[in-house]
């Protein structure tokens, strides 16, 4: 990732996520990692990392998912509702990216590769697990 | 150690000069004039050739997200925190960690509500 591009990043993180990250500093490059993959995955099967739809409620799963595998479900939670934390984060999109990654937290536990969780994120969108805010 | 810091920070400095704004980097896609109306209409393409025109009538870091959302319509992208307003706009050709085309992102600041930086991703190349 460019310097700029996590400059940029840094830059918007929540007050509870820096906070986390704080106490927590060795998690950022696994965060990174678990971020990049949700969005290119989300790029690669829907063509776009969009806002509201299908590919953004499969990237708030895979995301989380990666993360409770990776340093634990209770990490995973609070970090991903950290993301989450911001007062002008319009609660209808927050309450659908806290159930989606709700259940990519789940997922995560069966400790599965990352090909393996994506394909358990699709399975969870086609099923009708994770939500949208699209009118269908 | 302070050495090391010091490195990092003119590296940060020298890439940050060297950036073009996002003003500057809209004049390739074009000088359309920018209204509300023919932006809904228009397509990525439209849209980034009015781009300049829009930026050049909006200060954008006077105006709150409501208003961006009022001049733009809903986002057609996303970049990262759902308060963030992200528009694709220009050639599809370009490629980025969000999508097909440039990603126009209004960083919104989450104390004020104000918008705290414009970004476009991937830049445009001179």
């Amino acid at each position: 990732m460019p310097v700029q591009s996590a400059l940029a990043l840094f830059n918007q993180l929540t007050e509870q996520e820096r906070a986390y990250l704080r106490s927590h500093p060795h998690h950022i490059p696994v965060i990174m990692r678990a971020r990049e993959f949700a969005q290119s995955e989300a790029k690669r099967l829907f063509a776009i990392s969009g806002h509201n739809d299908n590919s953004d409620a499969f990237r708030h799963c895979l995301w989380s998912a990666q993360l409770a595998r990776d340093i634990g479900i209770t990490n995973a939670r609070l970090y991903t509702t950290a993301h989450e934390s911001s007062p002008r984060n319009p609660p209808k999109e927050r309450a659908m990216d806290l159930h989606n990654n709700g259940v990519g937290l789940n997922i995560g536990t069966t400790k599965q590769s990352n090909e393996a969780l994506s394909r358990r994120c699709m399975a969870a969108l086609k099923t009708g697990l994770l939500k949208t805010l699209q009118v269908k | 150690m302070r050495i090391f810091a010091a490195l990092v920070m003119t590296i940060l400095c020298l890439q940050g000069c060297m950036q073009r704004s996002v003003e500057e980097q809209s004049r390739a896609f074009g000088n359309d004039e920018f209204t509300p109306t023919a932006w809904a209409a228009a397509d990525q393409l439209g849209r980034g050739r009015m781009l300049a025109s829009f930026l050049r009538q909006h200060p954008v870091k006077e105006l709150s997200a409501d208003q961006i959302r009022a001049l733009l319509g809903p986002s057609t992208g996303y970049a990262d925190y759902d308060e963030n307003l992200a528009y694709f706009v220009g050639p599809s050709n370009v490629e980025s960690e969000y999508g097909k085309g440039h990603l126009l992102i209004f960083v919104m600041d989450k104390k004020t509500g104000r918008i705290q930086q414009l970004r476009l991703v991937p830049s445009v190349k001179e």
